[in-house]
């Protein structure tokens, strides 16, 4: 077990029903990170100060991918090993992403939609049973819904353990 | 292997100065080496290169940054081959 690890989106201009982050585990149970834990999740904004509610999900992805910014994952903690979970532009097992240009074919399984506002932004703290696992090959996003009025200045975050 | 896009053919391997299109807005792309490959039997593309950041902040603020960035092949606005 490893972690936490953050994947980041900063300051970035996104794009309608934007898919924020991807995290996906690697494919074979025997391998480092094949089971990931969803310890956090934040989207907020600092591109306006105009008020607008959208929606965010949680969800799982399947294949086909989109088309990501590639985006290795840091660890928390300072200068510790580093995750098992590299960068990708195509949603790759093993690999992580954020700000998609495309959103790719697959379906999308939503397992938590909720509303905010971009203002005072969105924070996911899961409690104990509330908790999202990321298994083998699977991959886990974060997805914008709605269209922002002002696409600049978005941030995005996933914090994630590896439990193998 | 050659890139067939809006703006004409990219060649992987070749060293680009590229603007795509991403929603409304563009994010350029300075000294970017393409790559292409295939995933799930598909063919994707790439490029890594220097990216403008703090975009919403211009002004001293500014700084550059090495981003590996997906795109299709439809998004690429414009381009000019650096070698």
């Amino acid at each position: 077990m490893a972690g936490p690890y953050v994947v980041v989106m900063e300051n970035q201009t996104i794009v309608s029903d934007e898919t924020l982050v991807i995290l996906r585990a690697a494919t074979s149970w025997s391998s480092r990170a094949s089971l990931l834990r969803v310890l956090r999740v934040t989207v907020s904004q600092q591109g306006t100060s105009s008020a607008q509610q959208l929606g965010v999900i949680l969800a799982q992805k399947a294949s086909a991918f989109g088309t990501y910014t590639s985006t290795t994952p840091s660890p928390k903690y300072i200068g510790t090993v580093a995750s098992g979970i590299g960068g990708s532009t195509s949603g790759a097992a093993a690999a992580a992403g954020t700000d998609a240009s495309a959103e790719g074919a697959g379906t999308v399984t939503t397992i938590k939609a909720e509303g905010f506002n971009n203002l005072n932004g969105y924070l996911w703290v899961p409690t104990p049973s509330d908790t999202i696992l990321i298994g083998p090959d699977l991959a886990f996003i974060v997805k914008l819904r709605g269209t922002p009025s002002t696409t600049t200045g978005w941030n995005a975050e996933v914090e994630f353990e590896e439990m193998t | 292997m050659t890139i067939k896009t809006p703006a004409g053919d990219l060649d992987d391997g070749t060293v680009y100065d590229l603007t795509l299109r991403h929603g409304s807005s563009e994010r350029v792309i300075q000294s970017g080496h393409i790559r292409s490959f295939e995933q799930d039997g598909e063919m994707r593309h790439e490029v890594t290169g220097w990216v403008e950041v703090w975009e919403a902040t211009p002004g001293p603020e500014r700084t550059y940054e090495t981003l590996t960035i997906g795109f299709l092949a439809e998004n690429v606005r414009a381009f000019t081959a650096l070698g």
